[in-house]
């Protein structure tokens, strides 16, 4: 290098103090050294970075400088440049690490330059310290270890893919959970997993998510390997790139079959229970329904008897009279074939089945039910059921079973009461609830037992199990509702059922 | 003539009241009917009724206070009583208390107006058999049979009459047979129509 190459304005006396303030100011550090690998010049950067102050490193060999094995090689490497002109690093520069007074080792970054002064072969290192961003990168290495050790570890599904479908990340619980390996799905359609049945469904998915929209917990159906067909709750999000265009989606995908699969069971246990207390319901309920159902086959008896006497009447002068009463036995045969229907219903063992229904109309067949046999002894039975009540989205069965259990219960307390009032009432308890309540003018329920009264086993009868509410409760819990027990201001008990408005 | 012989009847519920007054109508009585005992009782037919077919129960009054109420008033016509599914105790207690039947729903057309006729017809607090008759066949039973009629006559059905007295079931059946057969009676509520006078009071 010779001062003619140099483009600048400084005058020549000035060149000594542009190098001199270019030196000391420079925060990288520089290093001049001789043919020998002796230190000829060392700034005042490179203090900071190596420890060792000028007078300590001035004279010394540069290999002071550096770590083994580099402190043992460098001579051979000067040597070896001089023979054969062969530049592992002069006039281009690497990254090599460089070795603290205090014996730490630490990255940076090495340009040399060769020039002569005086006649004499010198090279010139430029020392940038890459302490700092080799830290950084390593947090971000570490840190995006971390995050591939979780996506592998856990139990749910992970993968991502482009736009058009193309699977470009699959992780250890995909592979395990769908069957196929990584290897196999990365870069091939995410289709080979989609039902046919769900495939517009998928597509609507990646459209939502182009837009920039996320899914959360959505329920579908995928294809493992073998063929199976798993339940999956999926959660979708764009991916995004640098510049915030979306290019592709992340999934996150929960096996939930097992818990489906429980959560059938379960419900099925709980109908099954459901029916055996409805078939105990109606057990207690028998001899008041042969009394129910002795009223209409003793009117059909009576007019069909009667129809007969008018029938053989001389000259067909009753056969009017004998038409008209035989109609009028078809009407009680109606009647006798609504209650076995009703009943039958009740007890039908089936699965449960929620549909949007009329809360009204529940409780009005509830009601025809609770009461069977009970029409002559003497009870005031008042309803106030609120008209143009949203529907709710129950199984009107356990519904009515409920209704029929605290209906007969109400009925039993208030057996000895002067006062016998049952008042059922339906209501909108807010803008997303409505209300049932069963008030009775019974003995009142003691505080100590209300508490507890929904737990199994807890009775105030001398021959009752305790499991009717627990069962009620149940059922009320599972279409989403709560019941519970309040005082009746008027004396007795109020008995009330919240229910979610239908979806 | 027929039509003098009216026949009352007091039942709450619409359909049995309305059929039984078709019934009775095309059998050729004349019919008047209530839906309650206070209704009939308050009514101005009393002193022209013939007959009674009333309801055992009933809100407010049953058939029985019923039935107790007539005497106490002086009214005699004969009070068949209906009753409903496991009502035969208390239709016991109303035969006792001096109804002339009581008849189960659903009946037999031909067993009500059988029993009406015979209530119209009979003088009103004839008995059945005369007394010496029904004595000779009471003491033609067993030990074992007399302690089964007592029960059957309290309107025990043979479940209960079967733990009363600890024997089976099937042994109070055969009794039961054996004592309709030896009292010459068809059933339970001409058994007790029988030998209600005879018995001691429960």
């Amino acid at each position: 290098m010779t001062a003619a190459k140099s483009h600048d304005l400084f005058a020549l006396a000035d060149r000594g103090a542009l190098f001199d303030v270019l030196t000391s100011m420079a925060a990288d550090g520089m290093i001049v050294i001789d043919e020998k690998g002796i230190v000829l010049f060392y700034n005042d950067a490179c203090r900071k970075l190596f420890q060792y102050a000028p007078h300590e490193v001035l004279t010394h060999n540069i290999n002071m400088l550096m770590p083994e094995p580099y402190r043992t090689e460098h001579d051979r490497y000067i040597s070896r440049y001089r023979k054969t002109g062969d530049a592992r690093i002069i006039g281009i520069g690497r990254e090599v690490k460089g070795q603290r007074k205090d014996g730490s080792v630490f990255p940076m970054y090495l340009s040399v330059g060769e020039g002569a002064i005086a006649g004499k072969r010198v090279f010139i290192g430029i020392v940038h310290d890459l302490t700092s961003i080799r830290a950084e990168e390593e947090r971000r290495a570490e840190a995006d270890r971390h995050l591939a050790q979780i996506v592998e570890s856990t139990d749910d599904i992970i993968l991502s893919k482009s736009l058009d479908g193309t699977v470009r990340t699959w992780n250890a619980a995909a592979e395990r959970i769908f069957g196929y390996s990584a290897s196999e799905m990365i870069g091939r359609p995410i289709w080979i997993i989609i039902p046919a049945d769900r495939r517009a469904e998928e597509m609507d998915i990646l459209r939502k998510v182009e837009a920039g929209e996320s899914i959360r917990h959505y329920e579908t159906t995928r294809t493992c390997k073998d063929g199976r067909e798993i339940t999956v709750s999926l959660s979708v999000s764009p991916i995004r790139d640098a510049s915030g265009n979306v290019v592709g989606a992340s999934k996150i995908a929960r096996d939930i079959t097992d818990q489906r699969l429980t959560e059938r069971r379960a419900s099925q246990l709980q109908a099954e229970l459901a029916h055996v207390a409805r078939v105990n319901a109606v057990s207690q309920l028998s001899s008041a329904l042969a009394h129910e159902l002795n009223q209409p086959l003793t009117a059909i008896m009576n007019y069909v008897s009667a129809a007969k006497l008018r029938w053989s009447q001389p000259g067909g002068h009753g056969n009017n009279k004998a038409v008209s009463l035989l109609d009028r036995a078809t009407e009680q045969a109606e009647r006798a074939g609504a209650i076995i229907q009703r009943l039958r219903g009740f007890l039908e063992k089936r699965e449960p089945q929620r549909i949007q229904e009329d809360l009204n109309t529940v409780l009005q067949e509830a009601i025809a039910l609770g009461f069977v046999g009970s029409s002559d002894d003497g009870m005031m039975l008042s309803l106030d059921l609120a008209p143009d009540l949203p529907t709710v989205h129950v199984d009107k069965v356990q519904i009515e079973q409920v209704m029929v259990n605290l209906l007969r219960n109400a009925t039993e307390a208030m057996k000895d009461s002067p006062r016998r009032e049952l008042s059922i009432s339906s209501y909108r308890a807010g803008p997303k609830l409505v209300e049932i309540a069963v008030a009775d003018t019974g003995p009142g329920i003691h505080d100590s037992v209300a508490q507890q009264l929904f737990e199994p086993f807890v009775t105030t009868k001398e021959k009752g199990m305790g499991v009717g509410l627990s069962i009620c409760r149940t059922i009320v819990e599972a279409q989403g509702g709560r019941i519970w027990v309040t005082p009746n201001p008027d004396g007795g008990t109020i008995f009330k059922i919240q229910l979610p408005v239908g979806a | 003539m027929m039509a003098e012989r009216l026949v009352c009847i007091v039942d709450d519920d619409e359909s049995v009241r309305e059929s039984l007054g078709e019934l009775l109508d095309a059998a050729g009585y004349a019919v008047k009917s209530f839906a309650s005992a206070g209704n009939f009782l308050a009514s101005d037919v009393l002193s022209r009724c013939a007959c009674l077919v009333t309801d055992i129960r009933m809100p407010e009054m049953d058939g029985l206070a019923l039935q107790e109420e007539l005497v106490r008033r002086g009214h005699k016509f004969p009070v068949i009583v209906i009753t409903g599914h496991g009502d035969v105790p208390l239709a016991v207690r109303a035969m006792r208390a001096g109804a002339r039947d009581f008849i189960e729903k659903p009946f037999n057309h031909q067993h009500l107006l059988a029993s009406i006729k015979q209530a119209l017809d009979a003088p009103a607090e004839a008995p059945t058999a005369p007394a010496p008759v029904v004595q000779e066949r009471m003491a033609g039973l067993t030990a074992r049979e007399r302690e089964v009629m007592e029960q059957m006559v309290l309107g025990h059905p043979n479940k209960v009459i079967a733990k009363e007295l600890d024997i089976s079931f099937r042994t109070v059946e055969v009794h039961r047979t054996r004592i309709l057969a030896k009292m010459q009676v068809r059933n339970v509520a001409e058994l007790v129509r029988l030998v209600a006078a005879h018995l001691p009071p429960p």
